[in-house]
């Protein structure tokens, strides 16, 4: 029965995104007509509608997608493996620590002169970030004590971040420090999607793999050693997987917060309590709420986009309060 | 209370009184003369010799904001303090009508002599600040010079017929684009194109965003100098899309020293688009 419901779940995300991204091409600036961006995106001839939306429109669909499918799942998978609600990578500092291992590469020139440094920035950045947290919250410490240390490294990290651009010698680069700590996918190109794509795509299968030991883990640490999982080795693969796409998406696009809190808390009623279900439903879920983020920037705000960070923090922000009261007994 | 209102008065009333002596003595040139604005550093440094020059601003010595670098790289730089200026004891300052507000109204209550000149938006005004400078330092014959010979350069131009003019987009960092009322598109005008900016009806300095530049289909693209520095605002004039629309041979860049103040510089900018525009394929 549940496996059925999930099934449906899937199917219903994977329209919505195709719905959602088709109306991700056709809005923007550029008034063109639907028919020509339809011809535009089959035709592939090289006129200036077909430019408009494959150089410009499709490469930030792609990102929102793709950045959204890494946070949901993230956050998917964080919350199960830490067995903590309020697991996510932006309240748990990994998103600003990869932003600020991009920003070091890409204010240095390190990443003009070899352009996959950018994403290693950022990944690197993300692992540093998760173990740091870790090393001060510890695993299946308490949710306090884990948002505490989210706190601690988000800060810090966000510090320098705004340090070192507001050293940096291109005299932009402080008015930058929005786009790396609220995110943003304006004026992304195909060159960004290449870059950031094939290590989202690789940390998405890493921790999509850790599905089934997660869903052991929900019966306590004992039962998955005795089930025959290795716990070490499960938690190898999450660090080393959400590093790789988190790190990935944050290098191209900034630190986007909230979606990893949101996503599985309003999908996990529908699948049950099982992670492995969970987390295919939070990466669609993920990519269709980033793309109708990235859908709404471009709609309300034309001139001066709004940062896609302000506004999923303005819907996860009261979300994460509801959490927190809801958690209070448990906290206190 | 009201004796420390009267200390304030008494206060002010010393400020506003005593430094009149320090003014320029009626009837010499200024010989110690300090420019509070890169604009007018430039100017400075094209009418008056150095010896008269007592300081500069620390961004007329780089090489990417100024077109005479070379010439402000021998002479003291200041860091645009009130404090460093009374230190140099001017007999003239200049600035900029925007620039350093606060500081310029404080050196004028000291009763320091200051000639503001404001920004440029057309060869006819950058004609009227040569001259109003040259007015200022004492050298009215040369700055009649100067501005003749930059007409003459403009005049030198050819743009061309009205409507055979290709349609140039300028476009800055972060997407923003020139339209009416900007030296740039002055220039680029001056050179023999139509300007985006001004014919999308957008007026001063106005976000441009990418798709409408390309929907546009403009025949050239025309942006300013990439500093070696990255940030994500100049990395987007190296985007994927642009590259494809202009290639190569339909985009230019003119180095920012040479028109982001209003002097005689821009010549060599608009000589540069000519000859450009010259060798745009058809």
């Amino acid at each position: 029965m549940r496996r059925k419901g999930s099934r449906w779940l899937l199917g219903g995300l994977t329209v919505t995104i195709a719905i959602l991204a088709l109306v991700s091409l056709a809005i923007g600036p550029a008034p063109l007509a639907p028919q020509d961006v339809w011809r535009a995106v089959v035709g592939g001839e090289k006129e200036v509608a077909a430019l408009i939306v494959l150089e410009v429109r499709l490469p930030r669909t792609i990102l929102a997608l793709m950045t959204g499918a890494t946070l949901g799942l993230a956050g998917a998978a964080l919350q199960g493996f830490l067995r903590n609600p309020l697991a996510e990578p932006g309240l748990i500092g990994v998103s600003a620590s990869a932003a600020f291992g991009a920003v070091l590469t890409f204010y240095t020139g390190m990443a003009a002169w070899f352009s996959l440094a950018l994403p290693l920035g950022g990944m690197a950045g993300a692992v540093a970030g998760v173990l740091l947290v870790q090393a001060l919250a510890g695993r299946g410490g308490s949710a306090l004590t884990l948002i505490l240390a989210g706190i601690a490294v988000s800060a810090f990290a966000g510090a320098l971040t705004s340090l070192v651009l507001n050293f940096a010698p291109n005299p932009f680069a402080a008015l930058e420090i929005v786009f790396w700590l609220m995110g943003s996918l304006a004026d992304r190109s195909m060159e960004h999607v290449w870059l950031a794509g094939p290590f989202m795509l690789a940390g998405w299968i890493v921790v999509l793999s850790s599905g089934r030991p997660l869903d052991a883990l929900t019966l306590g640490e004992e039962a998955t050693a005795s089930l025959g999982f290795n716990l070490g080795q499960v938690r190898t693969s999450l660090v080393l997987g959400t590093a790789l796409s988190v790190g990935a998406a944050t290098a191209v696009a900034g630190a986007i917060g909230f979606v990893g809190l949101v996503v599985p808390h309003l999908l996990r009623p529908l699948v049950g309590e099982r992670p492995s279900a969970l987390l295919p439903a939070s990466a669609l879920g993920g990519g269709a709420m980033l793309l109708l983020a990235d859908i709404a920037v471009r709609a309300f705000s034309p001139a001066q986009e709004l940062k896609l960070g302000v506004l999923t923090a303005l819907v996860g922000a009261p979300f994460f309060l509801f959490l927190i009261v809801r958690l209070r007994r448990e906290l206190l | 209370m009201r004796r420390l209102a009267l200390f304030l008065l008494v206060l002010v009333g010393t400020f506003c009184v005593a430094p009149e002596s320090i003014s320029a003595a009626g009837g010499a040139k200024p010989s110690r003369i300090v420019s509070l604005n890169l604009c007018t550093d430039q100017l400075l440094l094209h009418l008056v010799p150095a010896p008269r020059i007592a300081a500069v601003t620390a961004l007329a010595q780089d090489p990417r904001m100024s077109a005479t670098a070379a010439a402000a790289s021998s002479l003291p730089a200041h860091g645009g303090s009130a404090e460093e200026i009374m230190t140099l004891e001017p007999d003239l300052i200049l600035a900029g009508t925007y620039s350093a507000q606060p500081t310029v109204r404080l050196l004028r209550q000291l009763g320091y002599s200051v000639e503001r000149i404001p920004v440029a938006f057309s060869l006819d005004e950058i004609q009227a600040n040569i001259r109003a400078v040259a007015a200022a330092v004492g050298e009215p014959e040369r700055g009649e010079t100067l501005s003749r010979g930059l007409a003459r350069r403009f005049a030198a131009l050819r743009p061309g017929a009205k409507k055979e003019r290709p349609l140039a987009a300028l476009y800055w960092a972060n997407g923003f684009t020139s339209g009416r009322g900007t030296l740039a598109s002055e220039i680029v005008e001056a050179a023999g194109f139509r300007s985006l900016g001004k014919e999308l009806g957008l007026s001063g300095i106005a976000p441009l965003p990418m798709e409408r530049l390309l929907m546009a289909a403009p025949d050239a693209l025309v942006i300013g100098r990439q500093q070696g520095a990255p940030s994500l605002a100049t990395e987007m004039l190296n985007h994927r899309a642009l590259r494809e629309a202009f290639g190569e041979v339909r985009r230019v860049s003119v180095p920012d020293h040479l028109w982001t103040c209003g002097t005689p510089a821009v010549a060599a900018a608009a000589e540069h688009l000519a000859r450009f525009r010259e060798a745009l394929p058809e």
